[in-house]
């Protein structure tokens, strides 16, 4: 095993990771591991991180995965975590480490917020051939909203407005956590009505224009990239929506994004047997990416 | 302050350490035993800013990964007490050869105290804290398998569906909770295994820290301090007001170092430990 820790610099802080080198010495195509922003430490939950790194060295990789700015042993703090504030700056650190080891071309893996950064920094980041996209969220919103944001959209203005008036519903307000509940729904609300209001009754206001975006300059680009989910998340489902609406053309003209599906939940790896079929299934979409993108070269 | 991140190795499989060094020679030093599992990384960044603040106040710490968990390397299924023992003392070894300090002190949180005591005992009378300590393993194992059947409930599925954890321990070999391993080697190896049974030394000072809603230690804790206190040890208590969910995590992210049950606990430790570190308790 060869792991060399590293410190690297993003902004005014200083962040912590670990290179792990190929098992057959000198290579120019590297990974960056890019956790969802929960525990968000290097290692993954059960190790996933490490895991994933031990395959792909073996395959001839350098891989880097580190801890964004406040989080594990890099410095720092994070103020509040948005999916439409993605941590590019970190990423671009990263891949600028893995530039010293001689990685030329990179391969990004994302789950959940990490899955956003990786989009974000394709055309911000040099040197990106490749994504591994998981459980990535299509809402722009900050960590904790996620029930807010669907439950706003469950029901009208009107009929929330019904229940606003219900005794019980205001018995429930002597209650912090419904009070804080209550509070990010109608501020949630409140915004998605401003949002389908600006966006001049286009189909998918719920939709982050960004990712629109940044999937559109990829499909443009031709860069390869793995988009998995579980069948049961709620981001499949706005995925599957947003396919037959604005995210469709993007998708329709590049062969080269292959979406893929694991029953139940991918998103966070919370079982053995879902880290097992990530690993796998990730482990073989980057050798057999490389290999196409080797021969067509 | 300063930071080092290394691998150590005896044997094939190296044991990830960090090292919180002062500016200038330390005064003191610490070694962190972490717990396992979803605990170890609830517990993560709190470790690292209480290795930071000992050494801004001139005690070094070392945090280090057991072998088969985190960045360090090995099995998971080889992970017993023994081995997570020995690579507590490798990590003392190494911080111990790094800053010339002999006696060192300890902090040990969950499963980790079991360690930290062990090591802690060793040493001889080395200064112990202990945050919200697993006060027996069996006992452990069992809130373990409750997390798991909370786990399953909120996936939708019936309390009792599918095996126990423990026979799936007994029949695999393994078993999971919440995405994460758990060993038989590692549950055997701590079958028995009480922190009460854990030997203190006369004189030792010892800090025992619980996080709860209620006021006042837990009845466990309780009877723990009064064993130790039998046998000689000093003991302090802190409260920390809060709770702790360790197997589960918030969807409100908040940054560790603003949750005031993180400020209370590294605060009162690096107190505790600031005190201990005088020149008659060091060397």
């Amino acid at each position: 095993m060869m792991e060399t820790p590293v410190v690297f610099r993003s902004g005014n802080d200083d962040l912590f990771g670990i290179v792990r080198s190929p098992t057959s010495g000198a290579s120019a195509r590297g990974v960056v591991i890019l956790p969802g922003g929960r525990y968000g430490v290097s290692a993954g939950r059960n190790r996933v991180a490490v895991r994933l790194s031990e395959r792909l060295a073996t395959a001839g990789y350098h891989v880097l995965r580190f801890d964004y700015h406040g989080i594990g042993d890099s410095s720092g703090t994070v103020g509040e975590l948005r999916l439409d504030r993605p941590f590019v700056e970190d990423l671009d650190a990263a891949a600028e480490c893995l530039g010293s080891f001689g990685v030329e071309r990179l391969v990004l893996v994302g789950d959940c917020f990490g899955a956003r950064i990786a989009l974000a920094g394709v055309d911000r980041v040099p040197g990106v051939h490749a994504l591994v996209l998981v459980s990535l969220p299509l809402r722009d919103y900050a960590r904790g909203e996620s029930s807010a944001v669907r439950m706003a959209e469950r029901e009208s203005i009107v009929q929330y407005t019904r229940k606003g008036l219900r005794a019980d519903v205001w018995r429930s307000l002597r209650n912090p956590t419904r009070r804080r509940t209550y509070g990010m729904l109608i501020r949630t609300k409140t915004r998605q009505m401003m949002r389908s209001v600006a966006s001049g009754g286009t189909p998918d206001p719920w939709l982050s224009g960004r990712v629109i975006d940044q999937f559109d300059r990829v499909s443009r680009a031709g860069i390869p990239a793995l988009v998995l989910y579980g069948t049961d998340e709620d981001d499949f489902a706005d995925f599957e929506r947003a396919r037959r609406g604005a995210l469709g053309p993007a998708l329709a003209r590049s062969p080269r994004i292959e979406v893929e599906t694991v029953p139940g939940h991918v998103h966070a790896f919370r079982s053995v047997a879902v880290q097992k079929q990530f690993l796998d299934i990730a482990t073989r979409w980057v050798r057999r990416n490389d290999a196409e993108q080797l021969g067509a070269s | 302050m300063r930071e080092e991140a290394l691998f150590l190795s005896k044997g094939a499989d190296p044991v990830f350490i960090v090292l919180h060094l002062p500016d200038s020679d330390p005064r003191g030093a610490v070694v962190v035993c972490s717990p396992i599992g979803a605990e170890s990384d609830k517990n993560y960044r709190r470790e690292v800013l209480l290795g930071r603040a000992l050494a801004t106040r001139g005690i070094a710490a070392a945090r280090f990964q057991y072998r088969g968990t985190g960045n360090s390397g090995g099995d998971a299924g080889s992970t017993t007490l023994e081995t997570m023992a020995d690579d507590a003392f490798m990590a003392a070894d190494e911080l111990a050869t790094r800053t010339g300090i002999k006696r060192l002190g300890a902090v040990g949180t969950r499963l980790g105290a079991m360690v930290a005591t062990r090591l802690a005992h060793e040493m001889g009378r080395a200064p112990l804290a202990l945050w919200e300590p697993a006060i027996d393993a069996a006992g452990h194992f069992r809130e373990l398998f409750r997390s798991r059947m909370i786990r399953r409930m909120t996936l939708g599925k019936a309390f009792a569906d599918g095996p126990s954890m423990m026979t799936e321990l007994e029949s695999t070999g393994h078993s999971e909770v919440v995405g994460y391993s758990i060993h038989s080697a590692l549950v055997e190896s701590m079958a028995g295994v009480s922190l009460g049974d854990q030997a203190v030394s006369p004189g030792q000072r010892i800090l025992l820290v619980q996080i709860s809603e209620s006021d006042g230690l837990s009845a466990d804790l309780v009877a723990l301090r009064e064993h130790w206190e039998h046998l000689g040890a000093s003991l302090a208590t802190h409260h920390v007001h809060g709770e702790e969910v360790w197997w589960f995590v918030s969807e409100q992210f908040e940054q560790e170092e603003r949750r005031d049950i993180t400020t209370d606990i590294v605060d009162a430790t690096v107190r505790w430990f600031d005190e201990s570190a005088g020149p008659e308790v060091v060397i």
